[in-house]
Order: C-alpha cells, then sequence, then structure tokens
C-alpha cells in the first residue's frame, strides 16, 4: 500500500532530525515554521539528510537542481512525495 | 607570467575536451576564446586600472574557469573568494584587499557599497565594481594569484602567490600523481579550496586532462551519477564527500572508469577510507597539504602507506622521528610570498633556511608523513577551516550573550562539529545568537551545537577551561 501524506512527513522529519548534528527538536522545527535554513540546519546535515531519505525511500534527490526544495518540510514532503509517483509510474 | 604558462598549455590541446559543468562544456580551443573574449569584458568595466584586482565568488562551473583566465588574460590578479561567504565577509575581504571588481552569482550578498554592473559578457556571472582605495595594500610585484585562508584574528588572511609558485604547484602535482591527458577528473571541492586549485584547475589543463565540475552538495547520488557521465578517471572531494559514497550502496561496476580518489583538507577517518577502498577496489588517497605551501604529499602505494604519502616533487619535508613527533615544517616551489592584509605574518613562521612552519605536528614514517596533532586550535569542520575568534566576537555582539566561546567537538555521529558556549540568562533561545552569525558570516560558520551558561568556566589565568567546556557537549547520544 502507498505511504499516505502523513507517513511520508512523519518519516522525514524523523529523518531531519536524525541527519541534526544533535541538538535539534521537532519543537525547535516548528518553532521555525518547518524551516531548516532558519534552525541552521548545516551542509552536513543536509548530506546525511540526503543519503538517508535516498537509502529508506529509494527516491534520487538532486542536490543542485532541487536544493531550493530541501528549506522546508513542506516542500520536502511535496518533493519526495512526487518522486515516489514518479518511481511508481514508471 | 602565469598566463603565458596557461595560454601555451590550453592551446597544445586543440579540440580535446577541456572542462564540463552539468549544463555546459568547452575543448581547449573553445576555452582559449571563450576567455579572450571574457577578458576584454574585463577590461571594459575597469578603464585605466592597473593591474585590477578581480575577486571571483562562485560556485564551480565553466563560467568559473573561463572567469579565473580571463581575469589573467587582462592583467589582473583573481583572488579566489569562498563562494558561501556573507555579504560582511566579503566586504572585509574587498576593504583589506582593495578589490576593484567582484565577479559572482546573482544570489551572492555583495557588499552595498559597490556598483552593480550586470552580467560579465553574456553570463551568466555578474559583476559588482569598487571605488578605487588609494590607501590599500601594495601587492608583491611578482603576486599574480590570491587566495584566503582563516586566520586567527577574525579576518581570513589573504596569501599572495607568485605565478611560479601557482604552476609549480600544478605541474608537481601532475608529475608526482601521474596525472595525464587521457585522464577525467571530477571535482567537487570548490575551486577556491587548494584541494581544487591544486589538484585539479591548472593540472588538468597542463597534461591536457578533462575537467568535470560538480557544485551543490556532494551527495553519493549526484558524484556517482556524474561520474558514470562523465567517465572521469579522478575523483575529488572532501571527506564528506566519501562519507556519503559509504553510506549508500556502492559498488565497483558502478564505477567502471574511476582509478583515483583523492581527500583532503580534513582528517579522513580511517573507517571510511577502508569500506570506499573494500567496496569499489579504488585507492583513496589522503594527501598532505597547507593553503600557504600548496600540495605536498602523495602516497606511492595508498593501499599500505602508513600515512598522508612522500613529498611531492619540489617538496621539502621536515618532522619528528618514529615515536617522536615533532612540529611539521615545509620548503616547496609552490608557497605563498606573503600575507597581502596581515605583514609580517606569514614571514614570521619561514626560517631563515626557508621552511614554513605549519600548524601540524607529524613524523616521517619510512618517508610516509603521519600526522599526529596540531600546534593551534583552528578548528576544521568537513574541510572547511574556522576562526573561533571570528564566530566568537559575532557571538558576543548578539542581543542577550554576555560571552561566548566556540570550539570543535564530536558529534553524535562521530563527526567533527561546531559548538558554542553562551554566557546568558538560562531562557535565551539559541536560535537568536544562530541568525545573528548568519546574518554576518558563512553559513558553515554557525555553530550547530549551543549551550547556555551562566558563566564562561574559566582557569585561573582567564582562559577558558576548554576541558569543562567540551564535557558539556558529552551527553549527546552517539548514533553510530
Amino acid at each position: 500500500m502507498p505511504a499516505s501524506p502523513d507517513d511520508i512527513r512523519s518519516r522525514i522529519v524523523r529523518i531531519v532530525l536524525g541527519s541534526a548534528e544533535g541538538d535539534l527538536t521537532e519543537r525547535d522545527l516548528a518553532a521555525a515554521g518547518w524551516s531548516l535554513p532558519q534552525v541552521s540546519y548545516s551542509s552536513l546535515a543536509y548530506i546525511r539528510m540526503i543519503d538517508t531519505v535516498e537509502n529508506e525511500l529509494g527516491v534520487y534527490l538532486d542536490p543542485e537542481e532541487e536544493s531550493d526544495r530541501f528549506e522546508t518540510i513542506d516542500s520536502l514532503v511535496e518533493l519526495v512525495s512526487q518522486h515516489l509517483r514518479e518511481v511508481a509510474d514508471a | 607570467m602565469l598566463i603565458d604558462v596557461i595560454t601555451r598549455a590550453v592551446r597544445a590541446h586543440g579540440d580535446a575536451a577541456a572542462v564540463a559543468d552539468r549544463q555546459s562544456s568547452l575543448s581547449y580551443r573553445e576555452l582559449d576564446a571563450a576567455s579572450d573574449r571574457r577578458s576584454a569584458d574585463v577590461r571594459r568595466l575597469l578603464p585605466g586600472r592597473e593591474r585590477p584586482r578581480v575577486g571571483i565568488q562562485a560556485g564551480n562551473s565553466v563560467a568559473y574557469v573561463v572567469t579565473y583566465l580571463a581575469v589573467l588574460k587582462a592583467g589582473g590578479v583573481p583572488f579566489l573568494v569562498d563562494r558561501a561567504s556573507g555579504a560582511q565577509e566579503t566586504r572585509v575581504i574587498q576593504e583589506d584587499c582593495g578589490l576593484d571588481l567582484l565577479v559572482h552569482e546573482e544570489s551572492t550578498p555583495v557588499p552595498e557599497h559597490g556598483s552593480r554592473c550586470g552580467v560579465l559578457g553574456t553570463g551568466p556571472l555578474h559583476t559588482t565594481r569598487f571605488a578605487v582605495r588609494h590607501d590599500r595594500p601594495d601587492l608583491h610585484d611578482e603576486t599574480e594569484v590570491c587566495r584566503f585562508t582563516s586566520g586567527s584574528t577574525g579576518r581570513p588572511n589573504c596569501i599572495e602567490f607568485r605565478g611560479r609558485a601557482v604552476h609549480r604547484a600544478a605541474a608537481n602535482w601532475a608529475d608526482g600523481t601521474g596525472l595525464s591527458g587521457g585522464d577525467g577528473i571530477l571535482c567537487f571541492a570548490s575551486l577556491s579550496n587548494g584541494l581544487a586549485f591544486n589538484t585539479s584547475l591548472l593540472s588538468a589543463f597542463l597534461v591536457g586532462a578533462r575537467l568535470h565540475l560538480g557544485s551543490g552538495l556532494p551527495t553519493a547520488g549526484a558524484v556517482s551519477r556524474m561520474l558514470r557521465g562523465s567517465a572521469a578517471t579522478r575523483l575529488v572531494g572532501f571527506p564528506a564527500l566519501y562519507e556519503s559514497l559509504v553510506r549508500r550502496p556502492l559498488s565497483a561496476e558502478a564505477l567502471p572508469d574511476l582509478r583515483t580518489a583523492i581527500s583532503s583538507a580534513a582528517p579522513l577517518n580511517p573507517a571510511t577510507k577502508q569500506q570506499f577502498v573494500d567496496r569499489t577496489g579504488v585507492p583513496l588517497q589522503n594527501y598532505f597539504g597547507i593553503a600557504e605551501a600548496g600540495p605536498l604529499t602523495f602516497a606511492r602505494n595508498p593501499l599500505t602507506d602508513p600515512g598522508l604519502g612522500q613529498p611531492l616533487p619540489g617538496v621539502e619535508l621536515r618532522a619528528g622521528g618514529d615515536g617522536e613527533p615533532g612540529v611539521v615544517e615545509v620548503r616547496s616551489e609552490s608557497m605563498g610570498t606573503r600575507y597581502l592584509n596581515a605583514p609580517g605574518a606569514f614571514e614570521s613562521r619561514v626560517g631563515a633556511d626557508g621552511f614554513y612552519r605549519t600548524s601540524d605536528v607529524g613524523c616521517l614514517s619510512d618517508g610516509s608523513l603521519v600526522l599526529t596533532g596540531r600546534t593551534s586550535q583552528v578548528i576544521n569542520i568537513g574541510g572547511r577551516k574556522i576562526d573561533a575568534v571570528e564566530v566568537s566576537e559575532a557571538l558576543a555582539g548578539a542581543p542577550g550573550v554576555r560571552d561566548a566561546i566556540v570550539l570543535e567537538v564530536a558529534d553524535r555521529h562521530g563527526t567533527s562539529a561546531l559548538a558554542a558556549v553562551l554566557a546568558a540568562a538560562p531562557d535565551l533561545d539559541p536560535a537568536g545568537p544562530r541568525r545573528h552569525v548568519a546574518r554576518r558570516l558563512a553559513p558553515y560558520k554557525i555553530p550547530s551545537l549551543v549551550r547556555i551558561v551562566a558563566e564562561i568556566p574559566r582557569s585561573s589565568s582567564g582562559k577558558p577551561a576548554t576541558a569543562a567546556l567540551r564535557r558539556m557537549f558529552d551527553d549527546s547520544e552517539n548514533v553510530q
């Protein structure tokens, strides 16, 4: 059964928090409007996050062409969902 | 002149592929012609300015390489500025070094006192021009290229290089590592960084190799796609690139053309190196180089070498012996001349015999350099050197912060992370000081880990109690 949008969102949030250096909490993210730049998400954390998304969800995130869609949890969920649909349709 | 060396090399390779990014590519002949046209654009923007100082602040691209050559052809001195620098950092560099022009991306936060002059030539890079400053420091007569290194005083140091030093760095690297015209180099390090500048830019052109430029985050997915698409034989990147590659499924079959992988600028986790070699069969070279003296070592047998390899041609090294480490000293043909904006600081590290005293401690084991420590507290996060003083000062200027100390600690992934201890009220939200730094400095200078205390613990002499500060970060769960 395909993952629901809520499932994808909760997985993305878990991956984003797990890839951070250590201090980041879901409350911090919510307080920052779910914006990764607003919580000073580091480039090393972004790399870990993208690797984990690719490993767990089987989609490719292009860090050069799609980086503007890595900025918020909402845009990330939308991007990953779009790629999952493309994989399912292929 | 450096440009004569480059022009001869470029013209020797004619229609062979020279440089490519994801959007475009140029043969050597096309690179020569494009840089000729762009040099005329540079001269038009700076009429009457002698030996103009041109900052280049951009990500890796064909346009970057064309601009670099064009500035040299225009009789100018390129200053290679970190793309990630914030507006305040770029302003400090522009004022310290008296830049006449900054070539940058459209989105680059440029100093407000500059005049935007539109795109350079047909683009895509943009330009901002600055008024002539008559009190700027004089360049050394023989300086042809300037690059930057993190200082320890709150400002980056601008290293002046003779053309011969830049040429010898590239030629000795090509010679010492066996680079040939049949090679293709995929470089994900920024061209403003020594890792890329010395291993990939001029060295490729001297031998007629192909240079493929990666930009953006070096994730395993992006790197392996570019490796397959470019058929590159060499991969150049910071340790984070290799850590990413071993996090993802990776096999030798996926990288059929790759022969050598090169890392530097920060310690490479031995486990990462071993996993990469085990899974790909490709040797991973972790060479030693410093900004002031160029690339210095390369392992003749990387699979068995105990350290960072033997001195490259044109390099002499001194260090301690086995079991008795000493300060690493180097004399190289690729040595810088001095710091433009810190008179005497570079020279104070060079002895009467011409050896430069580095901040590294190590020994020579069977001729291979093994590093064991450092004499300074320069912070190194993923290959980016960070001046703790600069970040501490920025944090201490944030509302509600009385004092700040910045240090490097291991995060819960076992990776070096930038940490800060702030003296402030217990209810201070760390997001405030982080935003304060973000408005002033490059994103990689924003501390990932922050602790709030009533007072910074200090010794009786007033120095920060480093051990106590580090213990504040011991509570992070280790996830590796």
